[in-house]
């Protein structure tokens, strides 16, 4: 495996490593890449380790800076937040698993800024419990087909050099073909993993903008031709590969950046290469603006950006607004080449329908993924009474 | 009656710190001032305590927009001033409002309706209000609507 020179780390300023975390191969790695000096062994009575809440611009800044090994305690495996809102969007029923959280990275419309409770990194290093809720999940549902992302409150990859999870969850999946494993990431770091196979169900997925969002919006990512390269690699080591156009930031500029990023993606990659390309436009919780503009001021598209209240409660672009966007840059991919596979994400019927003239269940390309799925507690009682009817 | 000040103004509506959290991203003394400035006219006006938090949110935006003399006014209205900030801080979607009312009003709306466009959250549209009394006024606006619907593609 490469060593600390050859991939850029991190920049942790204090890594803390809980007792119960301190064998773990990720700890010995860490170890190994970072000065003595700066790692120290959790104890109860610090006192970033303990605060929890809602965090202050610095505070937000500093949880960047500072890694916390250690183990989690709840379920690992969940559903994705667009699921708690079913009755306002048309959800895609993904499932989430989270080996960590927070991020290393600086997109000026992260979620994370209104979402994160700790005041630090956190990387889990209690894998093999999630590796066993899953078992058990598989278990119990065989015939359930769950498509499981890791990129929910981290990035699947930016830091997977540290801890190399990449390489067990994919190893694991293949056990599971019928289940989907999604990395999402804005990083171009997938060397680490190449070298493993995969039987066809690892997607390794890309959020990706326009070069000029990137660099006004997008700080510490990868530039977006790292991006499409990292992807071209993992296609020709065999795993599937898809694009997040998410989310769409207006500036004024908007058509052509974004029919750029559609003439790259089209010169790049055959539409028939790409698993899929969902799409969305910006969005966040009101009470994120405050953190975004002390954090950014205005000199962003995002803190300038004319937003209004939608229908659960995020701020949202004017309906219209986003319906032009969706369909200029349909219309950017599929006039080239009409086999694009796109769907929008954290949508309304209403928007899918203006982009679309239909909603997902009416088209078949699209049906698998918002199938509605029972809900796990029903598909426990539905398989136990399965196996009490057989006895 | 006394002109109202702003600390007046606060105390009568229970203004918390945690109300103005937005100007903590007012940086510079002149950032600052400018928004004291502002604020003690907008007092004099007394708004309500949400339409007096939505107007000095959208000022903060401006002032850190790079906005200054355009941010006061010379007008008594408050309404007039209300909405020549929020124009300043939603130019775009003011002008493809404009363009969408002017659109809308052109329909051939059943005869007897009345229209009204706004603005509700992220959508524009119109509110329409027919009077319907028996069957045949049923036909005759549904055959308008239709009209309607055809105009409108």
């Amino acid at each position: 495996m490469k060593k600390s020179a050859e991939f850029s780390l991190p920049k942790f300023e204090k890594i803390y490593i809980d007792a119960e975390s301190a064998n773990s191969a990720v700890a010995e790695r860490v170890r190994s890449f970072y000065p003595p000096h700066i790692i120290k062994q959790a104890d109860l009575s610090d006192d970033i380790l303990q605060r929890k809440g809602p965090m202050t611009p610095e505070q937000f800044e500093q949880s960047k800076k500072t890694l916390w090994l250690t183990t989690f305690k709840g379920h690992f495996f969940k559903r994705c937040p667009g699921a708690t809102q079913k009755k306002a969007l048309t959800c895609c029923n993904y499932h989430v698993l989270n080996l960590g959280s927070q991020c290393n990275m600086n997109c000026s419309y992260c979620y994370l800024q209104s979402y994160l409770n700790s005041h630090v990194t956190k990387i889990y290093t209690n894998i093999d419990q999630a590796l066993a809720e899953l078992r058990e999940m598989a278990d119990r549902f065989p015939e359930q087909s769950f498509r499981v992302g890791t990129g929910e409150v981290i990035d699947s990859l930016s830091l997977d050099e540290l801890t190399l999870y990449s390489r067990q969850l994919i190893e694991f999946f293949n056990h599971y073909p019928q289940w989907t494993l999604e990395f999402k990431t804005k990083s171009s770091k997938v060397e680490q993993f190449l070298d493993v196979k995969s039987v066809g169900n690892t997607t390794v997925s890309w959020s990706i903008n326009p070069q000029p969002v990137i660099e006004k919006e997008e700080h510490l990512t990868a530039p977006l031709n790292d991006r499409l390269r990292a992807a071209r690699k993992c296609l020709e080591q065999g795993y599937k590969v898809a694009f997040h156009i998410d989310p769409m930031i207006w500036h004024e500029d908007w058509k052509n950046s974004y029919a750029e990023l559609a003439s790259e993606l089209n010169r790049q990659f055959q539409a028939e290469e790409v698993h899929v390309v969902s799409m969305g436009t910006l969005r966040f919780q009101p009470e994120q603006r405050h953190m975004m503009r002390e954090r950014f001021g205005l000199d962003s598209y995002v803190t300038r950006a004319e937003m209004f209240p939608s229908e659960g409660n995020k701020l949202r672009y004017d309906s219209h607004l986003r319906s032009e966007m969706f369909q200029f840059m349909i219309q950017q991919l599929k006039s080239n080449n009409p086999r694009w596979n796109i769907f929008l994400c954290m949508e309304t019927p209403e928007t899918w329908i203006q982009a679309f003239d239909k909603i997902p269940m009416q088209m078949p390309e699209l049906r698998s993924f918002f199938k509605p799925l029972p809900s796990l507690e029903n598909q426990k009682t539905q398989t136990e009474n399965k196996k009490a009817a057989h006895q | 009656m006394d002109t109202m000040n702003f600390n007046s103004w606060s105390l009568e509506k229970k203004i918390k710190p945690t109300d103005l959290v937005f100007t903590q991203a007012l940086k510079t003394e002149l950032q600052r001032d400018l928004f004291n400035r502002v604020s003690e006219q907008m007092a004099e006006h007394n708004p309500s305590f949400s339409e007096g938090l939505q107007f000095l949110e959208q000022i903060t935006d401006l002032i850190l927009m790079g906005y200054n003399d355009e941010l006061f006014t010379e007008q008594p209205s408050w309404t007039r001033w209300k909405e020549k900030i929020h124009e300043l801080r939603f130019p775009l979607t003011k002008s493809r409002d404009e363009k969408l009312k002017i659109k809308f009003e052109s329909l051939p709306w059943p005869a007897g309706s009345k229209i009204k466009f706004e603005r509700r959250g992220d959508r524009a549209g119109v509110e329409v209000k027919l009077y319907i009394s028996n069957e045949a006024d049923l036909t005759k606006i549904l055959a308008s609507l239709e009209r309607v619907q055809k105009a409108f593609n």
